[in-house]
């Protein structure tokens, strides 16, 4: 199914992919019924805060190098850039149209003109994106036609993202908008095919990982081409002559499927080089697709010689240990394979949310591995996760940014990957012996879950989809 | 209210959200879009000296994440289930009830929905905090009045007075990302000459402070953002308050402040002046002990600070007055409503070598200014480390946002606040000066 348009519209992610935000029950049905378009949206009655679309977009747009960014709405929307530079570098120019009260009646036009002329002076940016707020999706603001204006006068892409903040459940839909924005209006019809030209989609990664895959292409002399996080214009530009995109994560979908279907640019998703067999297959891949085999295959020679002591001594520490697991779709699902292949054992599984490609995958697993347990659903959410992991009772949890403070004041020893590297042998080697680290000295996790739950004793006690319900249309 | 680059000074619902979490027992439910209190968590605490979401905050936040159909609908119901099944899900003293940008302009009654619940016996309250109405600091006012109203209601008759007892005011949680450290060490120095300081937020603060704070003897106020509480407090409780508009750092503004505390409520001077004396002893044992680092590596230079009011100027004094450096260049970046004009003035008027002035919180145009001025010492946040790596000079973070380090009970405020500063500023110099010593070898 082609997800993408060249206008402006793109449907949110529930319409496009039958993205389900709220689930917790048996994995075969949800897939089931995504799979046939059947999967009833379902929503909480009771929830904690979560990624939007505004942040999401951010994330994406915030390192791209030549590009200013302007927020068209109250200064708070922008607020994560500053959780951005501490935590992701400093990226590029931002720029915040500080909407007031006032603004917020008489309409942000004029502002949005001001702000954008202002991001132009200020960083000269090859780019300007406008993220758009709710303020200026609930009053109707006119973007576009501000967007015209300056796209003519200043002679370079202004190029508006609408997230509204409220159109979709599902954060990540920030990633698709912004992506979107970026191919339907960055990314022209290229004249030749360079054929030595891959391009690496680089959307949610550690920068780490994307340095790995760029390494791995150059090494099959082939050339990379990174973008839209660590790239610019020239990359937009230059990305629809590649021979070929690689794209890992779901958030590169619309810049993939792009490329292929409006620029005839094959895109290959393949599953997470994450743990060592997956490395190794998708080297292999990589070598067999630009007949370099030889190549590839030495590749991994040399680097799982590399690590041989780890990757014999690693399971003794690890085997039998029950984990739990909490991310995002395929990369979940990796982690998975990696811990298992140290010889742990998964009792629990939380994914962000789920959609058509998530389903065959998670169908797949769990026949293949047998497990019984409840599937959850939930960005964040972490009401949920402490009652369902009190039921569970892993002997660690590995789980995103944020996630694994309320897991570990359970006592459960946990793991935060969000800011690890996990693509290629020494990530997984990394990430096993983080699990060896935590399990082996509880001290701090001791007198950390000493201190007292925010939770009740009866939200404990109930069952975790107890706020999750069916949507009333 | 023109475009800003970078702003750093958020938005009214951040900084009420961010504030209340600063509370044990009190529980936010955010009315708002997904990401409000989200952004309020990675900016106000992550990247305010990484600090974590306590109790309630980060993900734990209860947040009512409306989308399209409560916009075009109204959220009001949804917001009534919220409310309802947070008050199962988590338990608190107080539910706040914090409504943003976008149920607000459609006209949500979130005040009714608050009401609903109290009615059922529930102590809750309500805070409209549109973030197009202001700024975080704003924020913290807006909750700091709801909440004393809230405890004012419980109250039957007028609360007698609590000897000793003094509230501070104007230290902003996460918005300062100092403010754990500087309120502990305020309020050190405040027990040390016999007082009850009454912080309200941080380690071991709960409604029951807020309860007490009612029958407080003085208010004092350490920045441009209390003062409105402090006299709607005299107003309402007639509780004095003193309006010192700056963070005192070390031992001789932690003086002249007691000494004008023992003006206001029954406090011996020689007390203070007893403390004083010996914090002071205390002080030139370290003074003594830093003065071989001082001339080793040059620590006298001119220095430029980047905040708001009250730590610029605070941090400024201590630097001017005791240490001996000359400020080049003071950026105050929150833009209070009422201009402390007299007080800057009277800062500048003991400096020599007047230093120029930006009150701008648009991180482009203090780059710009500071890229100008050129001062070998930047006391700023993270957003200046650019600049001060542009011009080779030492950095040290002292206002939002902190990266690269831990901030826990660390301040600049108190007897030890002036010891953490020299700490910290010889610290950042030595490690400038090691920098350019390595390059300059490797060559």
């Amino acid at each position: 199914m082609s997800t993408v348009k060249t206008n402006n519209i793109i449907s949110i992610q529930e319409r496009r992919m039958g993205t389900i935000g709220a689930y917790w029950g048996q994995a075969n049905l949800l897939a089931k019924a995504v799979l046939e378009h059947q999967a009833p949206q379902r929503i909480r009655t009771f929830s904690q805060t979560k990624l939007d679309e505004i942040v999401c977009a951010l994330h994406l747009l915030h390192q791209i190098t030549d590009a200013a960014v302007v927020v068209h709405g109250a200064n708070g929307c922008s607020s994560v850039k500053h959780f951005l530079h501490v935590f992701d570098g400093r990226g590029g120019g931002l720029i915040s149209s500080n909407l007031s009260e006032n603004d917020s009646i008489m309409g942000s036009d004029r502002k949005l003109g001001q702000t954008i002329e202002k991001a132009y002076r200020l960083y000269k940016p090859k780019i300007i994106f406008v993220v758009t707020t709710p303020i200026v999706a609930i009053n109707n603001d006119d973007v576009q036609s501000v967007v015209a204006e300056f796209n003519e006068e200043l002679g370079i892409p202004v190029v508006p993202v609408f997230t509204d903040g409220f159109k979709s459940r599902i954060g990540a839909n920030g990633y698709d908008l912004a992506s979107h924005a970026i191919a339907s209006q960055l990314i022209l019809e290229a004249e030749e095919t360079d054929k030595n030209l891959v391009n690496i989609i680089a959307t949610t990664e550690h920068p780490s990982d994307i340095e790995q895959l760029a390494a791995l292409v150059s090494s099959l002399n082939l050339q990379p081409n990174i973008f839209p996080r660590f790239g610019n214009l020239s990359n937009f530009q230059k990305s629809a002559q590649a021979a070929v995109s690689i794209g890992i994560r779901q958030e590169s979908q619309i810049l993939g499927e792009f490329l292929d279907h409006e620029r005839g640019v094959p895109f290959l998703h393949p599953l997470p080089p994450i743990g060592i067999k997956a490395t190794s297959e998708w080297i292999l891949k990589l070598g067999e697709l630009f007949n370099r085999k030889d190549e590839s295959a030495g590749l991994i020679k040399t680097q799982v010689n590399r690590f041989q002591k780890e990757i014999d001594e690693l399971p003794l520490a690890l085997a039998g240990l029950k984990v739990y697991i909490s991310g995002n779709g395929a990369i979940a699902l990796s982690l998975v394979n990696l811990v298992q292949e140290f010889g742990a054992k998964i009792v629990g599984l939380s994914l962000f949310h789920f959609n058509q490609n998530d389903a065959e995958l998670i169908e797949e697993s769990y026949k293949k591995n047998g497990w019984d347990f409840n599937l959850h659903i939930a960005e964040g959410q972490p009401f949920e996760q402490v009652n369902i992991i009190l039921r569970a009772q892993p002997d660690i949890y590995l789980g995103e940014l944020g996630q694994a403070v309320p897991v570990a004041k359970l006592g459960i020893p946990a793991i935060c990957y969000g800011l690890l590297p996990l693509y290629g042998y020494a990530a997984a080697i990394n990430l096993a012996d983080k699990i060896r680290l935590a399990i082996q000295n509880k001290s701090w996790l001791e007198r950390l879950s000493s201190g007292k739950s925010p939770y009740s004793k009866s939200w404990l006690e109930k069952s975790p989809n107890w706020y999750i319900k069916q949507e009333v249309k | 209210m023109s475009p800003i680059a970078a702003p750093r000074n958020s938005c009214v619902l951040q900084g009420a959200a961010r504030t209340t979490i600063a509370i044990g027992g009190v529980v936010p439910i955010v009315h708002s879009t997904a990401g409000c209190a989200l952004q309020s968590y990675l900016a106000g605490c992550l990247a305010s000296g990484g600090q974590g979401a306590g109790q309630i905050g980060g993900l734990t936040f209860p947040a009512t994440n409306i989308i399209e159909k409560h916009v075009i609908f109204g959220g009001s119901s949804r917001l009534r289930e919220q409310i309802k099944n947070t008050v199962h899900v988590l338990e608190g003293k107080l539910y706040l009830v914090i409504s943003g940008c976008a149920p607000d302009l459609v006209g949500d009654d979130s005040e009714a929905m608050t009401k609903e619940i109290k009615e059922q016996g529930y102590p809750a309250a309500y805070l409209q905090a549109s973030g197009f109405l202001g700024n975080a600091y704003q924020g913290y006012q807006m909750v700091v009045k709801t909440i004393i109203d809230f405890v004012a209601e419980q109250i039957e008759k007028p609360p007698g007075k609590i000897k000793g007892l003094v509230n501070i005011f104007g230290v902003v949680p996460g918005q300062d990302s100092f403010w754990q450290g500087d309120l502990m060490q305020l309020s050190q120095s405040f027990s040390a000459v016999g007082l009850a300081p009454n912080p309200l937020f941080g380690a071991g603060q709960t409604i029951e402070n807020w309860k007490k704070a009612l029958q407080g003897e003085l208010n004092l106020v350490v920045s441009p953002w209390g003062v409105e509480i402090a006299q709607y407090l005299e107003e309402k409780f007639g509780i004095p308050y003193i309006n010192w508009l700056y963070l005192p750092v070390g031992v001789d503004d932690i003086r002249d402040l007691l000494l004008e505390v023992s003006k206001r409520i029954e406090l011996d001077g020689r007390i203070v002046e007893k403390v004083a004396h010996d914090a002071d002893a205390e002080f030139n044992y370290f003074l003594e002990q830093f003065a071989d680092a001082y001339f080793n590596f040059n620590f006298q230079v001119e220095f430029s600070a980047v905040g708001p009011i009250s730590q610029v100027l605070g941090v400024s004094r201590f630097l001017v007055n005791v240490l001996g450096l000359s400020p080049k260049a003071l950026v105050f970046t929150d833009s209070p409503p009422n201009e402390p004009g007299a007080a800057i003035d009277k800062f500048l008027a003991k400096v020599t070598g007047k230093p120029r002035l930006l009150f701008s919180e648009d991180s482009k145009e203090i780059f710009d200014f500071l890229k100008q001025e050129k001062a070998n010492l930047i006391l700023a946040s993270a957003l200046e480390k650019d600049i001060a790596a542009e011009l080779g000079s030492a950095h040290l973070s002292i206002s939002f946002p902190v990266g690269g380090r831990i901030i826990l009970n660390r301040g600049y405020s108190g007897y030890t606040g002036g010891l953490n500063l020299m700490e910290d500023v010889g610290t950042a110099i030595i490690r400038n000066k090691m920098a350019e010593f390595e390059t300059v070898t490797q060559k």
